[in-house]
């Protein structure tokens, strides 16, 4: 393997020194006089973007004027209305599920998210918080890029069923001040105050935000009774957070920070802790820097360069009791991360159709710790410290076989420290029989390498397991797409995953501990299908329909929290031109199965938005109601809570008020 | 052995970067076709505010990827930064100083055109009824290369005005369809 390795990297080392000379000896089609560009040779280059229509998977996209107009608040409310997504909801973070497979605790270990391409799953628990909890506030979001399938033959580790790439807005965007203020229900009130602007060769965007929460006085059929405060948890739902990010951008320098801290009260007594007890509450902390170098060389020569250091921090508190009548006890629960790492990325096109993108990557976990202790009387149960580290080498090409015809054939060497070597490949055949229609043939496998807590962590109830190895999956998928106007466009998709040694939950027999094994098989099948339409005046409308089998291999049960229906539906109406918009959207799940076997009955829910814009000068009013129904729904929970499902929101509104300067 | 298959690696390389050296992907010559214009074509006074950033925006969907913005980012058009954008609708398109319509049918190119008729905008095309709709200049491809039309009428009735330079390299259409 490390032969393998080596000849990998020289060759890189060796496209990157060629693209060097190419730099050196060409200018910059940007400086390019008009009768220069007149003597270029051009060839159709449309194919080899990554629209959605070339790219080796169903893609969708969500961008900021959707954000706005549909009112959505959170990453999960935007991930919500996509075609195959689910979030479920424990009142502390929010679960992604997507085409039927919704593990309950997976802290979203299974998608990987990209901010501007910088990885934001940690090492500890693999996860992006997707919440309130979540790095960016969704006013700078230029626009989600949804990439359904696995796709760890470029991104390598969590990009096991999808990738979300979330670009961010620029400084020249923004051209000033920016002020919002919110307020909704349950006391819930936010600020963002933003500014963004250019000055050559500078563009700068600051941006800072406040949310605060205050909850609900939350009722708990579970713990209905007098000692229990009749099931009734008071003032423990509360939810703050404070976010930063900023951006600076110098030629094809881009400098980006982010930093998020958030404190939630847990309401439901997770983990077995004193029910209507406001201090059970978690602690998160984010924290990134990423120096990105892009560039397109003249000749056609794609190179991208970049480091980044991150860090992240969970400190959890929980208050417990031996019996009903000793008192409680308070524990303590932390994780710290830190990594660096960098990549490079070098793409271009040889014999006019062969696309080939080469690349890189180091990560450096130079802290992994996981302490637990009992605070009063003091008794340490955890303290793991470590570091590891992680290696790998890629590469893809775009075979052009004919015009209508693409090849993508691509894979990925990765080497843990912790787990050792894992090759994944992936193989898109890509045919436009007619200019409106696609159909892709797609396969693939991904993994995702055991985290730190899946090895390492130990409580008094649950402990790691060193020997755990990355779990899989292999995917083979169909999709047509087809274009009947220019207006309207329907997808349909038919996919086949097999998951292979995930990893769960088991107990020890020998100290019944619960204990991580790789004891899980599953087997999806399913179909999607997607309709997007966009008229002229702003007129807009999606509908996506999924139906899906996901069972376990060893019971052939369908697994828990796995809807068989998923719908979607939205639409946008102008109202009044250009100023005032209206918008529905809708989503309905079947039943799903919770850990203890019942059932959960389907539902549908509705929220409304109306969004006026251009009022006075540069002024945004936005109101929205969601749950608009007031549907009474519940989402599957996971083992530590006692709950078998926890009760979602009903109806709540908010109001938005945004001001340019 | 691994040190010649390098080196011959290497040279191969460098001997196909040498010989495509005057070849580039469409979009990005057109990009820098887009950046050029901007340089080559007069805006009224009041359509170009001091504090303003010039705009250049791609209405339907965008074909150029990466590219509009690797060229334009640190650039600046007379003292103007330039911002490139995705809008939506012709509606949105008014506060854009440069327009590229991409491919689309007929009866959404004419809508377009006609809700942004007498704007100093410079509209950028790519198809074969570009022009005759109201378009102003439209790109066509003759032997690989990038070749473009300008209808100089239309030009007029959005107050723009064309710098000799950029004259001299198109070819000039009546609106009538004649060549001059």
């Amino acid at each position: 393997m490390p032969m393998l390795f080596s000849r990998f990297a020289a060759a890189l080392v060796c496209l990157l020194f060629s693209s060097l000379a190419v730099l050196a000896q060409n200018p910059d089609l940007s400086q390019a006089s008009l009768e220069e560009l007149m003597n270029i040779q051009v060839y159709s280059a449309s194919k080899y973007l990554q629209s959605s229509e070339a790219a080796p998977s169903l893609v969708t996209v969500v961008t900021a004027d959707q954000i706005q107009k549909y009112g959505y608040r959170t990453l999960a409310d935007i991930l919500r209305s996509v075609g195959g997504f689910y979030v479920t909801n424990d009142r502390h973070d929010s679960s992604l599920g997507m085409r039927g497979f919704g593990p309950l605790d997976d802290s979203n270990a299974r998608v990987l998210v990209l901010l501007d391409g910088h990885r934001l799953n940690d090492p500890i628990h693999n996860g992006t918080n997707i919440g309130t909890d979540f790095l960016l506030d969704v006013d700078l979001i230029e626009r989600v890029e949804i990439i359904r399938g696995p796709s760890s033959s470029l991104y390598g580790t969590n990009a096991f069923l999808g990738v979300l790439n979330i670009i961010t807005k620029r400084g020249a965007q923004l051209q000033g001040l920016e002020l919002s203020s919110e307020a909704g229900s349950f006391n819930t009130y936010k600020g963002r105050i933003s500014f963004g602007q250019q000055f050559q060769p500078f563009e700068l965007l600051l941006s800072g935000s406040y949310y605060t929460s205050r909850g609900q006085n939350l009722f708990f059929p579970e713990f209905n009774s007098p000692v229990t405060h009749n099931g009734i948890a008071v003032n423990a739902d509360d939810d703050t957070s404070r976010s930063f990010f900023g951006e600076l951008a110098f030629n094809k320098f881009i400098l980006r920070a982010g930093y998020l801290y958030r404190e939630k009260g847990d309401p439901t007594a997770a983990n077995f802790t004193v029910f209507n007890d406001s201090g059970n509450r978690g602690f998160d902390l984010n924290r990134t820097l990423d120096l990105q170098y892009q560039n397109t060389f003249h000749g056609d020569w794609d190179a991208m360069f970049r480091v980044y250091h991150d860090s992240s921090r969970v400190d959890n508190f929980y208050w417990w009791r031996e019996t009903d009548a000793t008192p409680p006890l308070l524990s303590y629960d932390n994780s710290r991360g830190a990594w660096w790492g960098g990549e490079m990325k070098v793409t271009h096109t040889f014999l006019l159709n062969h696309r080939i993108t080469g690349g890189m990557e180091w990560r450096d976990n130079v802290r992994e710790d996981q302490l637990n202790y009992d605070i009063a009387p003091n008794v340490l149960c955890n303290d793991d410290r470590r570091s590891s580290w992680l290696t790998a080498v890629y590469g893809q090409d775009e075979f052009s076989i004919t015009p209508k015809l693409l090849l993508n054939l691509g894979a990925r060497f990765d080497y843990y420290s912790t787990v050792g070597s894992t090759t994944n490949p992936r193989l898109a055949l890509i045919y436009r029989p007619q200019e409106k229609t696609t159909v892709k043939i797609l396969y693939g496998t991904a993994f995702r390498a055991p985290t730190a807590y899946e090895l390492h962590y130990r409580s008094w109830t649950l402990k790691g397991n060193p020997a755990l190895r990355p779990e899989t999956i292999r995917s083979t998928e169909v999709v047509v797409e087809r274009t009947l106007t220019s207006q309207l466009r329907f997808a349909a998709s038919g996919y086949l995953n097999g998951m292979h040694n995930l990893i769960g939950e088991a107990i020890d027999p020998v100290d019944e501990l619960i204990v991580f094994r790789n004891n899980e098989n599953v087997l999806s099948r399913g179909l999607q299908l997607e309709a997007n339409a966009r008229w002229p005046r702003g007129w807009e409308g999606r509908a996506s329909y999924n139906l899906q089998r996901t069972t376990d291999r060893a019971t052939g049960q369908v697994l828990t929290n796995s809807p068989l229906h998923l719908a979607k539906l939205g639409v946008i109406v102008p109202v009044v031109g250009n100023k005032l918009f209206a918008s529905l959207d809708s989503w309905y799940m079947s039943r799903r199965r919770t850990l203890s076997g019942a059932s959960l009955g389907g539902f549908a829910v509705f929220n409304a938005n109306l969004l006026s814009r251009n009022l006075g000068r540069h002024a945004e009013v936005s109101a929205g109601l969601y749950n608009l129904f007031d549907k009474n729904y519940a989402d599957p929970a996971a083992e530590e809570h006692l709950e078998g499902a926890l009760q979602q929101d009903g109806r709540n509104f908010r109001v938005k008020h945004t001001f340019h300067f | 052995m691994r040190a010649i298959s390098l080196l011959v690696g290497f040279l191969a390389l460098a001997v196909t970067a040498v010989a495509q050296s005057t070849r580039a992907p469409e979009y990005q010559v057109k990009a820098a076709f887009l950046y050029n214009f901007a340089k080559f074509v007069e805006w009224p006074s009041a359509a170009l505010e001091s504090s303003t950033p010039f705009r250049i925006c791609v209405l339907g969907q965008d074909p150029f990827g990466d590219a509009l913005s690797n060229i334009v980012q640190g650039k600046s058009i007379s003292g103007h930064s330039i911002l490139s954008m995705q809008v939506q609708s012709a509606a949105a398109a008014r506060s854009c100083h440069v327009l590229f319509l991409s491919q689309s049918d007929p009866e959404t190119l004419k809508q377009g055109l006609e809700r942004l008729r007498d704007l100093p905008i410079l509209t950028v095309g790519e198809s074969a009824d570009f022009l005759p709709l109201g378009g102003m200049i439209n790109f066509v491809l003759e032997q690989d290369r990038v070749r473009f039309e300008i209808n100089l009428a239309a030009a007029e009735r959005h107050h723009l005005k064309l710098s000799s330079k950029l004259l001299a390299v198109a070819r000039v259409v009546n609106v009538g369809g004649g060549v001059n």
